[in-house]
C-alpha cells in the first residue's frame, strides 16, 4: 500500500452487476465500500471512483490511484473542482492531487435518451421530477443517505411512498443501499460531501443514462459553499453523462406552489429524517416545520396527508429557543414569513418565525463586533494591548 | 398599442467596412440610437447581442423583445435561467416568459472562430488573466464608454494608450470598441446590474472574428456575491454555438492576483484600477478602488515600486470606505497580510476600523429594527399607526 496515494482496489461486481464492492485505502487504512441495487446493474466507472476518493485525497494530501481511463471532459474539470474546494475550505489546507490515468478516447456512441433523478420524496425532489418529467425516466432512491437506514420498518414505509409517487408518473424506481456516506463523513460533514456522493453514484449508472438530475435546495440568491451547488454539480459531468443541478430558479414557496397542485405529491411528501412509526414526517423537526409553514402560507397544509399535527407556536418556539439555526437554514424562512404574514390569522406563528429570521443571535454578534471594533487599538497601543492580554 | 408591448430593434446599419454598427431601440414609442465602433475588428449585427442588451429593459418594463432574426438555440435555452438569476438578484426585475415569447430559434449551427479575446480594462483581474492565459489569448478588448464617459476624451485616450502598450508588449491585437450603449441602459439601472449583459453583447458583436471571450472574475469561489456585475453562474450562460463566454480567475483571491501580477514590473507600472474616472489621471490614488489596490500592494511590499498612482497612499482616504461582503473579504485579507509584516500600524488601525465599524453600527441598528418589526405580529394596529406617522 502506498502512503502517497489513495488507492481504489479489489473491485468486485457480482449478482449480475447489482452488487459492487471495493476497498478505498486512505493513509494505509482500508475502507470497504459496498453498493447494492435491487434492480438495475451498476456500470464500473473510473469517474465514480475518483469522485469518491477526491475529498479524502485532498484532505490527506495524497494522489489517487485507480484503474481505467478518465473521460476527457471530466479530467478537464478536475482542476476547477479542486480549486472550488480549496477556496471553500481554506482552513482545511486541502492539497491538489494528480491522476496517472490515461484519457479515454471519445467514442462515437449514441447517447441514451434516459434520465435519472435523485429522489428522496422531498420538496426539491418532487419539484425536479414534475418540472423535468419528460426527460426523467427513472428515480434513484438511496438508502443510507439520510438517517433512515437503521430501521427496516421505516425504510419500507418510505420506499412504499416513493413507489406510489413514481407510479403516478409512470417512472421506474432504482433502489440502492450503500455505506458511502459514513465513509465520506469521516473526512467532511455531510453538507460538503453530499453533492459529490450523489454524483459518484450517478456515474455508477452511466452505462444506462445520459443525464443525472440533482435536485437542489439552494437558490441563485444563496450561492454560499454547499455540497450540491450550481457551480459544482455540472463539473462532475462526462462526455456521456450530464450532471444537472436543478431547481435554483425557484424558492421554497414557489416550489411548494408548483408541487401542491398535485394530490399524489401531498399524499407522499417526505421531508423528515427523524424516526416515526406512524407518520412519514414527525412534524416537530426543523425541516417539517419549514415545510408545514410553507404549506400553511399557500393554504395547502390541510390537504397534505403526511403530517400528523398542526403547526403550533410551541413547536416553532422549541426550534429557536436556546438554539441558533445556521444561516443556510435560516435563509429559507424570510420568504415563507413574507407569504405567511399575508393572512393576519397567522400572526402568532409569524411572531415565532420572525425570531428565526431576525434573531440571528444578535446580542452575541453585538458583543463580538464591539470586541473586534476595540481590537483595532492593538495597532495604536501595542504594548498596553499585549499587557492587557497577558 | 400593440407596438407598445414590444421592444424593437430596427434600422440596423453596418458601415465603414463593418467597423461601425448602428441601430435604433424603440421602447414605449421612444427611439434610442445606439452605436458600436471598432478600430480594427469587424463587427456583426448579432441577434444574441441585441437580446443581451434588451433583456434588462425588457424585464424591467415587462415587454416582449421583438427581433426579425433567429436566435442561436444554445443561447435561447439559457435565457430562462439568466432571467431567473436576474430576478432573484434584482427583485425589481420580474421573471417573465413574455421577454422571449416572440424570439425564434435558429436551425443552423454557426461556425465558431479560432481567436480568443480578453476583456481588458488594465485592472488587477484583467492583468491576472492576461499573464496566466497569455499563450491562449489573441486579442484584448478595450471598451470606450463603459466606465469612462465618452465626453472624457483625455482619459479615454490615456486608457487606450495604456492598452496599446500592453498589447505591444505581449504581442496582442487591441480591439477598441466605442459605444454609447451604457448611457442608454443606465436609464434602467446602475451599470453594475447590466455589466455582464454589455460584455456579452460586445462578445457576440465580435463573433465574426472571435470564438472565445474571457471575462475576468473579481472574486474567488469563496467570496462570490451577487452584486458585483459578473458571476461564475451567470457569465457562461451568455454563450452560444458560435461564442464561448469564459469566466476566469475565481481560484485566486484579490491579494493572490495582486501578488502574481506585481512580479511583472511592466504590468505594475501600467495598472489602471481607478473607479473615480473623473479626471485625466489613470489612477487618482484617492477613490476606494485605488486605495484597495494601494493597500494591497503595501501589504506585499510592492507599493514603492509601483508608479501607476498619481499620489501616495493617504491613510485618511481609508476611513470613508463603506463595507459590503466583497470589500470586507478583500480588506480582511490585506489586513491579515499587513499584520504578519508587523508594519504600517496606522494603516492596520484604519483597516480594522472600517472592517469592524459596519458590524458594530449595523448590528445595533439591526437589533433595534428587528425588535420593532417583530411587534407587527403582536400589536398590528399600533405598528401600522406608527408606520403611517
Amino acid at each position: 500500500m502506498s502512503e502517497k496515494s489513495v488507492e481504489i482496489k479489489n473491485i468486485i461486481l457480482t449478482e449480475e452487476g447489482r452488487n459492487l464492492e471495493f476497498d478505498v485505502i486512505v493513509k494505509s487504512k482500508i475502507h470497504h465500500l459496498y453498493f447494492r441495487s435491487k434492480s438495475n446493474p451498476f456500470t464500473p466507472s473510473t469517474e465514480a471512483y475518483i469522485i469518491m476518493a477526491l475529498l479524502p485525497a485532498m484532505k490527506s494530501g495524497q494522489d489517487i490511484v485507480t484503474e481505467g481511463d478518465v473521460d476527457s471532459r471530466f479530467n478537464n474539470s478536475l482542476k476547477t473542482i479542486q480549486s472550488i474546494f480549496i477556496n471553500w475550505l481554506p482552513h482545511q489546507q486541502l492539497r491538489r492531487f494528480s491522476l496517472p490515468n490515461n484519457i479515454k478516447q471519445i467514442e462515437n456512441k449514441t447517447l441514451s435518451d434516459r434520465g435519472l433523478a435523485c429522489f428522496s420524496g422531498g420538496l426539491d425532489s418532487f419539484y425536479t421530477l414534475l418540472k423535468n418529467k419528460t426527460q426523467i425516466t427513472d428515480l434513484l432512491f438511496i438508502k443510507g443517505f439520510g438517517k433512515d437506514n437503521e430501521d427496516p420498518k421505516i425504510t419500507t414505509k418510505i420506499t412504499n411512498h416513493i413507489h406510489s409517487a413514481a407510479m403516478e408518473l409512470d417512472k421506474n424506481v432504482i433502489e440502492i443501499s450503500t455505506n458511502l456516506r459514513p465513509f465520506l463523513t469521516k473526512f467532511f460533514p455531510s453538507k460538503i460531501i453530499h453533492g459529490a456522493m450523489l454524483a459518484s453514484i450517478g456515474h455508477l449508472f452511466s452505462g444506462t443514462f445520459s443525464s443525472f438530475f440533482i435536485p437542489t435546495s439552494t437558490t441563485y440568491n444563496d450561492l454560499t459553499p454547499w455540497g450540491s451547488h450550481p457551480l459544482l454539480d455540472p463539473l462532475w459531468s462526462t462526455n456521456f453523462l450530464e450532471v444537472i443541478n436543478d431547481g435554483s430558479e425557484a424558492d421554497r414557496i414557489q416550489k411548494l406552489r408548483m408541487v401542491s397542485e398535485f394530490e399524489f405529491v401531498l399524499n407522499n411528501l417526505r421531508v423528515c429524517n427523524n424516526k416515526s412509526d406512524l407518520w412519514l414526517n414527525c412534524g416537530e423537526c426543523e425541516k417539517c416545520i419549514r415545510t408545514m409553514a410553507g404549506l400553511l402560507a399557500i393554504d395547502k397544509l390541510d390537504n397534505c396527508k403526511t403530517f400528523n399535527n398542526k403547526l403550533s407556536t410551541e413547536s416553532i418556539r422549541r426550534l429557536h429557543s436556546g438554539n441558533v439555526l445556521s444561516s443556510s437554514v435560516a435563509s429559507f424562512y424570510p420568504n415563507i414569513l413574507y407569504e405567511l404574514e399575508k393572512n393576519e390569522a397567522n400572526y402568532d406563528l409569524c411572531y415565532e418565525i420572525s425570531q428565526i429570521v431576525y434573531n440571528r443571535n444578535l446580542s452575541e454578534k453585538l458583543r463580538d463586533s464591539l470586541k473586534n471594533y476595540l481590537r483595532r487599538y492593538k495597532y495604536r497601543f501595542p504594548k498596553i494591548y499585549k499587557l492587557f492580554r497577558e | 398599442m400593440l407596438e407598445n408591448r414590444n421592444i424593437k430593434i430596427d434600422s440596423i446599419i453596418l458601415t465603414d467596412d463593418n467597423h461601425l454598427l448602428e441601430f435604433d431601440i424603440t421602447i414605449n414609442s421612444e427611439k434610442h440610437h445606439i452605436f458600436f465602433r471598432s478600430n480594427n475588428a469587424k463587427l456583426t449585427p448579432s441577434p444574441e447581442a441585441f437580446v443581451s442588451l434588451l433583456l434588462h429593459p425588457a424585464m424591467k418594463t415587462k415587454k416582449h423583445i421583438h427581433l426579425e432574426e433567429e436566435i442561436d438555440g444554445k443561447f435561447l435555452d439559457n435565457l430562462p435561467t439568466i432571467q431567473s438569476i436576474y430576478s432573484q438578484w434584482h427583485p425589481h426585475l420580474q421573471l417573465s416568459e413574455t421577454v422571449q415569447k416572440n424570439l425564434r430559434r435558429s436551425k443552423s449551427l454557426n461556425k465558431k472562430r479560432e481567436r480568443t479575446a480578453l476583456f481588458y480594462s488594465g485592472g488587477v483581474d484583467a492583468n491576472f488573466s492576461l499573464l496566466k492565459l497569455k499563450d491562449e489569448i489573441d486579442d484584448l478588448i478595450l471598451i470606450r464608454g463603459f466606465d469612462i464617459n465618452l465626453e472624457n476624451s483625455d482619459l479615454l485616450n490615456r486608457t487606450s494608450e495604456l492598452a496599446r502598450e500592453i498589447g505591444k508588449r505581449y504581442d496582442k491585437r487591441v480591439i477598441e470598441i466605442e459605444t454609447n450603449v451604457v448611457q442608454f441602459l443606465k436609464r434602467y439601472r446602475k451599470l453594475i446590474h447590466f455589466f455582464s449583459a454589455v460584455l456579452s453583447s460586445i462578445g457576440h458583436i465580435l463573433s465574426s472574428e472571435i470564438g472565445r471571450v474571457i471575462i475576468s472574475s473579481a472574486e474567488n469561489y469563496a467570496s462570490l456575491t451577487n452584486n458585483i456585475g459578473t458571476h461564475a453562474v451567470l457569465e457562461p450562460r451568455w454563450s452560444s454555438d458560435s461564442l464561448d463566454v469564459i469566466y476566469y480567475g475565481c481560484k485566486a483571491s484579490r491579494l493572490q492576483k495582486l501578488d502574481f501580477i506585481s512580479r511583472d514590473e511592466f504590468i505594475l507600472n501600467y495598472l489602471r484600477v481607478c473607479g473615480a474616472n473623473n479626471k485625466s489621471a489613470l489612477n487618482c490614488g484617492e477613490c476606494e478602488k485605488c486605495v484597495r489596490t494601494m493597500t494591497g500592494l503595501l501589504s506585499l511590499n510592492k507599493l514603492d515600486v509601483c508608479n501607476s498612482f498619481e499620489k501616495k497612499l493617504d491613510v485618511r482616504n481609508i476611513y470613508p470606505i463603506r463595507m459590503d461582503p466583497f470589500k470586507s473579504y478583500v480588506y480582511s485579507e490585506i489586513l491579515y497580510e499587513l499584520e504578519k509584516r508587523g508594519t504600517h500600524r496606522d494603516v492596520c488601525f484604519a483597516l480594522s476600523t472600517i472592517i469592524n465599524r459596519p458590524n458594530f453600527i449595523t448590528t445595533n441598528k439591526t437589533l433595534l429594527k428587528n425588535v420593532f418589526q417583530r411587534q407587527k405580529y403582536r400589536f398590528p394596529k399600533l405598528y401600522n399607526l406608527i408606520l403611517q406617522k
